[in-house]
Order: structure tokens, then sequence, then C-alpha cells
């Protein structure tokens, strides 16, 4: 599986090269920091804000004001704790307590739209809606013992930021993300939910002359 | 000029990111303690109301458990440890306002027995050291080396092996009402487990019992006895 997992990536990443690449030529190629804070029943499981994150995003200019982008990103979740968790089974319940640690690493690799206002060489806002799928590792261990599960996950991401001009063809890039990975195949909880993210987005973007 | 043509940013690209993805990040493992290891388990019949129970008894020595197949004489769990185990049972379970019975009568049983029992397990493992594999890129070097070959350690055997031992202490709750003659099985009603490393320290690891015998308890707030 952690195979199929890097061929996988190393596509994405050639894929994402050559369409970066090519919106180089007519358009902006940004490397952005990333923080994000799990929401909804994914703060459930981790809750800790992540300060682990980086996003490498082409956005290839069909107006002046709107772009095809294709992205790929890392999120990494982490957080320990000692709380108690119940448990249900057919004929039983119970809990189970100890130091626990748990974690997600989201790979996010999306394609989408975003639109620009404002001309070109100027601060423009823009808002971008992406879709693609959201590669989910979820990790959790307890004790001696340890469960990970893997899996694609269909993905969306509407994306609201500003980019600076900065000079030298390039921009401060500022945004705010939110990812949301659709809940599918298997979990190391009990229950299932969506794996659901806000991101604040901090980088550069550059031209091609840069 | 650009600052990155189109082959080198595609390679800049790629060994970023296959660097990234070959192995996920876990930032919180690691440094952690024996103590941190330990788990504790309950689980009980919902359908029972504890309520019900006001007394106990349970047998002065702690079972161990060993393989099917295992003779006796190869027990080597340490009994070190039994006095304060079967103290620390009996005491959450009076501090949860059972009363003991101290000689159980059988024509007048009480409400419930506490088992006790411990099981270990030895575990092994190897670590080799995967030089060709781990670092195809220095194919061809040195000369006359490749993939397939790699550092010996004839006066080892190669790699390193480990060994850790953990253990496991069980206490049942069983009402000697639920008994199914044609089974021979009497009902559990809860069960408690604390799973950790085996360590060498008696300080430390009597501290471990003591703390997860109690968190047994903790965690159970539904084993109140009734007044």
């Amino acid at each position: 599986m952690k195979r199929f997992t890097l061929l996988t990536a190393l596509f994405a990443v050639f894929f994402l090269g050559t369409a970066v690449e090519t919106a180089a030529q007519n358009g902006l190629t940004s490397l952005t920091y990333n923080v994000s804070s799990a929401t909804g029943d994914m703060a459930k499981f981790v809750d800790d804000t992540s300060w682990l994150g980086v996003q490498i995003k082409g956005s290839y200019f069909k107006t002046e004001n709107m772009a095809l982008t294709f992205s790929f990103g890392w999120q990494v979740f982490d957080e320990s704790n000692h709380d108690t968790i119940a448990l249900s089974f057919d004929q039983a319940d119970g809990d189970v307590s100890g130091f626990q640690t748990r974690y997600v690493n989201a790979f996010p690799v999306l394609a989408g739209v975003q639109y620009f206002l404002g001309e070109s060489r100027a601060l423009r806002p823009y808002v971008g809606l992406e879709a693609g799928f959201n590669y989910i590792i979820q990790r959790f261990d307890m004790g001696l013992w340890s469960l990970k599960e893997q899996r694609f996950l269909v993905a969306v991401a509407p994306e609201i930021g500003v980019i600076v001009p900065a000079g030298f063809n390039s921009y401060l890039v500022v945004a705010g993300r939110y990812d949301h990975a659709f809940k599918a195949g298997s979990y190391v909880t009990q229950e299932k939910f969506d794996f659901t993210y806000m991101s604040l987005k901090v980088g550069i973007a550059w031209e091609p002359g840069f | 000029m650009h600052f990155l043509k189109k082959g080198r940013f595609q390679l800049f690209a790629l060994l970023l990111t296959a660097s990234l993805a070959m192995s996920a990040c876990y930032p919180s493992s690691g440094g952690l303690s024996v103590e941190d290891l330990d788990v504790v388990a309950t689980v009980y019949d919902p359908e029972v109301d504890f309520s019900n129970y006001r007394t106990f008894a349970m047998p002065d020595s702690v079972v161990h458990l060993l393989p099917d197949d295992a003779d006796p004489d190869d027990d080597n769990i340490s009994r070190s440890f039994d006095e304060l185990i079967l103290r620390e049972v009996a005491q959450g379970l009076t501090d949860l306002g059972y009363v003991r019975v101290l000689e159980p009568d059988p024509d007048n049983p009480p409400d419930l027995y506490a088992f006790v029992s411990i099981s270990t397990t030895q575990w092994a493992g190897y670590v080799g050291y995967p030089w060709w594999g781990g670092w195809g890129w220095y194919g061809g070097y040195p000369p006359g080396w490749g993939p397939g070959w790699g550092p010996g350690y004839p006066w080892y055997g190669g790699g390193v092996v480990y060994s850790y031992e953990t253990g496991t202490l069980f206490v049942d709750l069983v009402d000697p009402e639920r008994q199914d003659a044609p089974t021979r099985e009497i009902g559990t009603t809860w069960i408690g487990a604390l799973n950790g490393l085996l360590e060498n320290s008696s300080a430390g690891t009597a501290t471990r019992l003591n703390t997860g015998i109690r968190q047994m308890y903790e965690q159970s707030a539904y084993l109140k006895a009734g007044s």
C-alpha cells in the first residue's frame, strides 16, 4: 500500500509539475505555508491546531480574471491526550483509557477555478473552488497498540484570498481555505466522519520572469 | 531569466514531494515513558444493574494464565506484586460501597466474586540494515558492488534483535446467580484489564499497578454498589 501511495504521489507531482509549468507561461505559481484547524467531527478526533502544512498551486489564466488551477498540499494534524474513550459492542459496552496520540496526514490533490478581481499586476482579491481527492492517513496510537487506515476521499475546497504585488513579478499570498473530504472506507475509529479543516495560507506567488 | 527552468522545476517538485510523500509525518511519536504505554480497558454487560449488588468475595491469590500447552513449571511470572494487586482490587471495590465477605458460604454466596489473573507475552523483533534498498541512488558505488550487497556482521548475524515483555492484569466480577450449568459458565458482569510493558523497577511497577487499578474503577462509575 505504501508503494502504491508513493507511486500515486509521484504521478501527482509529475502531473502537477507539468500543469504548473504550463500555468507559469500565462499565470501564477504559488507556494504557501498553511496553518490549519480541524472542524466538525474531525475535531473530535484531532483538535489541536496544525502548524505543519504546505501547498503548491499552479494558476493558468484563461482570461484576465479567470484561472484554472491545480494544487497539491500536505497537512499534518496531531494531538496527544489521556482521554477515556467509550466503546460499544453487540452485547457489551466499555471504556478504554491511556496516553494516546492521534494523527491525520492529509494530501489534497485538487483542480478547479479561481476568479480574480482587479487588474493584472495589482492587488487582487480572489475566490476559488477546487475538487479532486484528498489522500488521508489516519493513525491512532495507544499504549503498545497502533491502528492505521489510509484512503482516497473525494474532496472539495473553496478558498478566498488576496495577492499583493511584491516586485520582481512576485506576489505575497494570504488566503483562507476550507478543505472537505467526504467520508468513505475504513476508519480507526468506530464512527466514520468527513475530514474537514480550515486553513490560513501565507506564501508567495510568482509569474514567468520571476 | 526564469527562476526555475521547466526541467528543474519538475525535478524540484518531484524531489520535494517525493520526500514528503515517502513517509507521513508523526511528530508526536517518541519520547514516551513506560507509564505512557499503560492502557486500561473496562467492559461490562449493559443489562446488569450494579446497584443490586452489595457484597463481594475474592480468592487470596492471583491466577497466572499460561498457554494451554505450557508446563506449569514454566510459570515465571513474578508473584512479587500479588499482595499489592489483591489489596488494591479489594480496596477499590470497598471504596465503591461493596462489603467484602472473607469466608463465603456456598449456601449464601456473596453477590459478586472478584477474580484476578495475569498473563504475560514475550515479543521479539529484528531490524535489518537495508543498505542498498534504503540508499538506492548509490547503486554502483563503491565499484563492484550493487543491489543485493550490504554490510555484514559475521560476529552477530546482521541487524539488531530486540525483545520486550508485556503483561495484562485482568479483574473479573462474576455474578454466581448467573451461572449456566450446561456450559459450566458463570456470568461475568464486568472485566477490567490493565495492559503495559513490563519493567525491572519494582517501585515503578507498583506505582503503575496502583494507578491502573484505580483507573479501572474510576472509568466505571456505573459500578457503584447499592445501599
